[in-house]
């Protein structure tokens, strides 16, 4: 019955005759963004639940904002939950892997699964791989893309703040770095 | 709408974040741990004196047997004049002591593991469990990898922290025939690293018929521990002390291969010898590195020897070689005699094996000085035949056991890469701990003999596969007989590219013992399965790896008497 109603409110011909090009290509890259956590959901849930509970959330999140955009919701509101859903996505990444998250498992000796009678390594940031930086570039991109559907002073406001995020995420690479002991 | 040159700055500074800092991260932790000593400040081969390791002390005797209290723990060793370097050693020898031993009389080594909760580098939690390599131990005194031995305030897998650490005591029954044994770490995951910052040490062990035979004796008769390693670049710590920390690293798994070759720790050391016949115990305790050893003269002329033991102990019959091949964990006695060649020298070279990483000077090992005065003459002659009790060089195909259906019993153990993991017949040692050890590759009964294929079909790799407990004899290389310094009783297999072994096995004795790689990275990641020798009449040995003798807290040692 809501899918009847949804196609005689929006229906999908109209809606792509009114969609621009940047929200076609947002709609793929959420879209991408969500499926790629959704396919990573399953070994992070193994690893460690609180991530796989994290990488569902997200994924939910993406694929719902490509249906959002699909269905032609482009509202400030959308637009700006997109915009910080996405930005908290990236900031636990960077988090991830400059510092061993809290709660984060500890490591068996590289990497190898748990078992009993085995010590283990103290938790420690993730690596950097292909697939999650492809992600985060998909996710920045999605960003930028949001951002030109906002207007005027909203947007000004946003990318003061994301500004800052920037600005924090330094300031948290050199705390890390230098706890690390990776600066000497 | 576009974004303002102002908006797209601001959200730079956002991306821009992101995406380097993470990769700023790696980076600066590679750099931190990955920078070699420049091979300019190497010592020069040769210039270094030979010595070999130190003979262990008994703690105590009895009727029966010798009894020794070995403590791992980490020492500043001077490996690179000048520098010093933090590694593992017994009793702060790296190697260890050598363990002499005689057949028939017993010893019981107490291992107490006084190494850091964690490595100062590596960031592991050096666990150990010792395994006295060429011995048919009960499985419980094996060196089984998952029954570790814990440091003090290493932390377990469930966040307990291990307090006071632990100790084990290992019994050797020693009824074996004489041999070149060598006790090295074998802790699960960590073995590679354990073993390369020097828990190594040779135990040779001496049997009346081997003592009768004219071969070099005594201080003619000399262990090579060879092995290679690598170094970071120096620093001055706090104290002012310069320091060359070893470098590791795993290469993608494949290995880890040095540029500075040692023996008995020393690199590229020189060592003075008369000129008369030596008797060297070559044992290659290397992470991966394999060695085509020749040597060569200072007047530029090949210079043969004699291959007269191998791991399980003398040849048949003594074999003549310009060179041999040998990897990590293999053993050979070799006689090299020096007497044409007073006055000059004779070096040990290496033609490396392909698929190795090599350097500048990983084709030289060590160099021999001969001088003019011989001091003691007995002792130096090889017999045309060396032994004539060796069972398991008289095995033939017609020996091997037959299973239900009449056939001869033939077991295959592929070595192999898959999904990025080093396995045996597609088997992890992870499946063994989650099937609470239990799983095995193969049930064999005591008393029978089988035939066991190794075959590598990568031409990427080399493995030295080593089977625990046993044994064997090389039947057939590639189809053609093995090569002249193979044979005779073996428990490495030099598992070239390519290559198909055939061995004949016999299994004298029962319980679950190890199969697996020595190359101890492969074997860490995880080239590593067991098999289990079942009692005659198939039941299951009583001694178990993993529950027979487990280590003890420290805060018992003091009671325990040895």
């Amino acid at each position: 019955m809501s899918s009847e109603v949804s196609a005689m409110t929006f229906p999908v011909h109209t809606a792509r005759a009114t969609r621009s090009n940047t929200v076609d290509v947002a709609i793929l890259m959420a879209a991408a963004a969500g499926l790629a956590h959704a396919f990573s959901t399953p070994t992070h849930w193994r690893w460690w639940q609180a991530s796989g509970v994290f990488f569902a959330l997200i994924a939910v999140a993406q694929l719902g904002l490509a249906a959002a955009l699909f269905l032609n919701r482009t509202s400030t509101k959308v637009v700006l939950a997109g915009i910080w859903s996405n930005v908290v996505v990236v900031t636990v990444y960077v988090a991830s892997r400059l510092v061993a998250l809290p709660g984060q498992p500890g490591q068996t000796a590289h990497g190898a699964p748990k078992a009993p009678g085995r010590s283990f390594l103290p938790a420690a940031p993730e690596g950097v791989g292909a697939f999650d930086m492809f992600s985060l570039l998909v996710e920045l991109g999605l960003i930028v893309l949001l951002l030109t559907l906002l207007q005027g002073r909203t947007r000004t406001r946003v990318t003061s703040a994301l500004m800052y995020c920037g600005i924090g995420f330094c300031a948290f690479a050199v705390w890390s770095l230098m706890s690390g002991g990776a600066i000497r | 709408m576009s974004l303002s040159r102002r908006d797209v700055i601001k959200t730079g500074v956002f991306a821009g974040a992101a995406v380097a800092l993470p990769a700023v991260k790696l980076a600066g932790v590679g750099a931190a741990t990955a920078t070699p000593f420049p091979e300019t400040l190497l010592p020069k081969p040769f210039t270094r004196p030979f010595s070999p390791p130190p003979v262990a002390v008994p703690y105590r005797k009895d009727t029966t047997c010798d009894y020794y209290k070995m403590s791992m723990q980490a020492v500043d060793a001077e490996i690179l004049p000048g520098y010093k370097t933090t590694v593992f050693g017994y009793n702060g020898s790296v190697p260890g002591p050598t363990i002499q031993a005689v057949q028939g009389r017993q010893v019981v080594v107490r291992h107490i593991n006084a190494l850091p909760a964690q490595h100062p580098i590596l960031g592991y939690t050096p666990w150990t469990s010792v395994h006295l390599h060429g011995s048919a131990s009960l499985p419980q005194y094996d060196g089984y990898a998952s029954d570790i031995t814990m440091p003090m305030g290493g932390t377990r897998e469930d966040g307990s922290v291990c307090v006071d650490g632990e100790y084990k005591d290992y019994h050797y029954p020693n009824f074996q025939p004489a041999r070149t044994l060598w006790y090295h770490d074998h802790g699960v995951h960590h073995t590679a690293e354990n073993a390369y910052h020097g828990l190594v040490g040779m135990y040779t062990m001496y049997d009346a018929e081997e003592r009768a035979l004219p071969i070099p004796q005594g201080k003619y008769d000399v262990p090579l521990i060879i092995g290679d390693a690598m170094f970071q670049a120096p620093f001055t710590d706090a104290a002012g002390v310069k320091r060359a920390p070893l470098l590791f690293s795993l290469d993608d798994q494949s290995g880890h291969w040095g540029n500075v070759i040692m023996v008995n720790g020393t690199p590229w050391p020189i060592m003075k010898v008369e000129p008369r016949k030596y008797r060297f115990r070559v044992l290659i305790a290397t992470i991966s590195r394999s060695f085509k050893f020749n040597f060569k003269a200072s007047t530029g002329v090949a210079v043969p020897y004699q291959v007269i033991a191998t791991d399980g102990g003398l040849m048949p019959a003594p074999m003549t070689v310009s060179s041999h091949r040998q990897l990590g964990g293999e053993r050979y006695e070799i006689v090299i005699d020096f007497s044409k060649y007073a006055g000059k020298t004779v070096d040990m070279l290496n033609t490396s094996p392909k698929n190795n990483i090599n350097y500048a000077n990983t084709d030289k090992v060590m160099r021999f000085q001969v001088g003019t005065v011989v001091t003691d003459t007995r002792n130096n002659s090889v017999p045309t035949t060396l032994t004539k009790k060796r069972d398991i060089m008289n095995l033939t195909e017609a020996m091997v056991a037959k299973d239900a259906n009449g056939q001869p019993i033939v077991r295959t153990l592929r070595l192999e890469r898959s999904n990025g993991q080093w396995t045996v017949n597609g088997t992890t040692w992870e499946k063994i701990i989650q099937s609470n050890y239990q799983f095995v590759e193969a049930q064999p009964l005591a008393g029978t003999v089988e035939k066991w294929i190794i075959q590598n079909n990568s031409g990427g790799w080399y493995h030295p596969l080593h089977i625990h407990l046993v044994d064997f004899k090389v039947l057939r290389r590639n189809g053609q007989p093995p090569m002249a310094h193979e044979l005779g009783p073996k428990d490495v297999v030099y598992t070239g590219e390519n290559e198909t072994i055939e061995l004949l096995v016999k299994f004298d004795s029962a319980g679950k013992y190890m199969v697996h790689c020595h190359n101890l990275v492969h074997e860490d990641h995880d080239m590593m399965t067991q098999f289990e020798v079942l009692e005659p009449d198939g039941s299951k040995c009583w001694d178990d790896p993993m529950i027979s003798a487990v280590a003890k807290d420290m805060s018992m040692e003091a009671l325990d008497v040895l």
